[in-house]
């Protein structure tokens, strides 16, 4: 006797399906017809043009947004969400004015530094933007103000009194390696002060 | 050579088109196995039929994006029955028991658990419950591997490898139930066997 393969019986277990009976069936096909009658066929340029549409409102909103994003983004700091989409404008923007990129690090140390925000690798980046410059550029000068040695700035001073409170005052800030601050400028005086007042910078020659 | 394939390969363009006649065809070629398929998932006939007419109807409703050959429609179509039993089996775990005084249709046994001998049941129930869906798929559907590759979500290597292994421990789950079965008695003795002691 020769033994019994079960994936045989397993073949032959087919012979077991009980039909679906003709009312079953009947009732079924019934649904379907019912189904295919209802059925919306979206013609081929009718789903093109929805296609386009989803394209179309999707370059409206990019259209909206990225100028948006850009025009937030030129006022961002390092470390703000949107500095990286500044920093990737600039390239552009360098193409109309070659010192956008160097007025742009140069601010934003200034606005660290009112914002009492480390400024150290600001700087540094603002010195290397810098040294891409022609050295008759008047940015060179303002990067000197800024160096760590030696930056003198103008900013409303606190007073002995109230009156005085609103006055402006020349602090001059030492080097990181001097934990003091003097009231007297470490460096030979310059013709040209920083002067910001109520958070406006300006440059006075 | 599948034969149900190729014929569907020749409905598929109809079917994507909508037409009455290739889907009343393919709901003939494929209806009485579907059944089956999903009366071995749920124990319950009508919810079974159910099922099918559901997936056909899916199908009636999205077949004009549809791309494939036969195959794959009929693949289309199991998956979507496997996942409505699916559906159903998580209804039925949800819904509490109902006191009811008549006996439930899935309490009377399956034609198929009746024609199958008790080894061969025996032998499935010790299969881990995926595989004996593979072997049920390939031996009892007709699917191909590719088919059950698609079904399961699985790649077409995967899938032989799984189906050498579940028909390997079909054999040894099934040999065993005969030996089980068989009674030492009625095993054949040599009258001068010098191990048997009267």
């Amino acid at each position: 006797m020769s033994p019994r393969d079960p994936l045989d019986e397993l073949k032959a277990s087919q012979a077991s399906i009980t039909p679906v009976s003709d009312e079953t069936r009947a009732g079924h096909l019934l649904a379907i017809d019912e189904a295919l009658a209802d059925r919306v066929v979206v013609p081929f340029g009718q789903r093109v043009s929805v296609v386009l549409r989803w394209a179309a409102a999707a370059v409206v909103i990019a259209g909206v947004l990225l100028p948006s994003a850009i025009v937030v983004a030129a006022d961002s700091l390092p470390g703000d969400a949107l500095y990286s989409v500044k920093r990737a404008t600039e390239p552009l923007l360098a193409v109309f004015d070659s010192e956008v990129v160097a007025r742009h690090r140069i601010n934003e140390v200034v606005d660290l530094r009112l914002q009492d925000r480390p400024a150290d690798k600001a700087l540094e980046d603002a010195t290397r933007a810098v040294d891409d410059l022609p050295s008759d550029s008047p940015l060179r000068d303002q990067l000197t103000d800024l160096s760590p040695t030696t930056t003198t700035t103008t900013t409303p001073a606190p007073a002995d009194t109230d009156a005085t409170r609103t006055k402006t005052r020349t602090r001059t800030t030492t080097t990181p390696q001097s934990s003091t601050s003097t009231t007297a400028s470490t460096r030979p005086p310059t013709d040209r002060t920083t002067t910001t007042v109520e958070g406006d910078t300006e440059t006075d020659r | 050579m599948d034969v149900i394939a190729d014929e569907l390969d020749r409905l598929v363009e109809g079917v994507v088109a909508g037409k009455n006649h290739a889907f009343h065809r393919v709901y003939d070629l494929l209806a009485d196995r579907l059944v089956g398929f999903a009366v071995r998932r749920l124990r319950d006939r009508g919810a079974a039929e159910d099922a099918v007419q559901q997936a056909f109807l899916e199908l009636a409703r999205t077949s004009s994006s549809f791309r494939g050959d036969g195959a794959s429609l009929r693949a289309w179509l199991y998956a979507s029955v496997r996942f409505r039993c699916a559906d159903e089996h998580r209804r039925r775990s949800r819904r509490p028991e109902q006191p009811t005084d008549r006996l439930p249709e899935a309490a009377a046994p399956e034609p198929m658990d009746r024609w199958r001998s008790p080894e061969l049941t025996s032998a499935m129930n010790a299969l881990t419950q995926r595989q004996s869906l593979m072997l049920e798929l390939r031996h009892v559907d007709g699917l191909s591997g590719q088919d059950i590759a698609d079904l399961l979500d699985m790649k077409r290597p995967a899938t032989y490898a799984a189906l050498d292994r579940a028909e390997a421990s079909l054999r040894k789950a099934f040999t065993e139930a005969v030996e089980s079965s068989a009674p030492a008695a009625s095993l054949p003795v040599r009258k001068d066997d010098p191990h048997v002691t009267s």
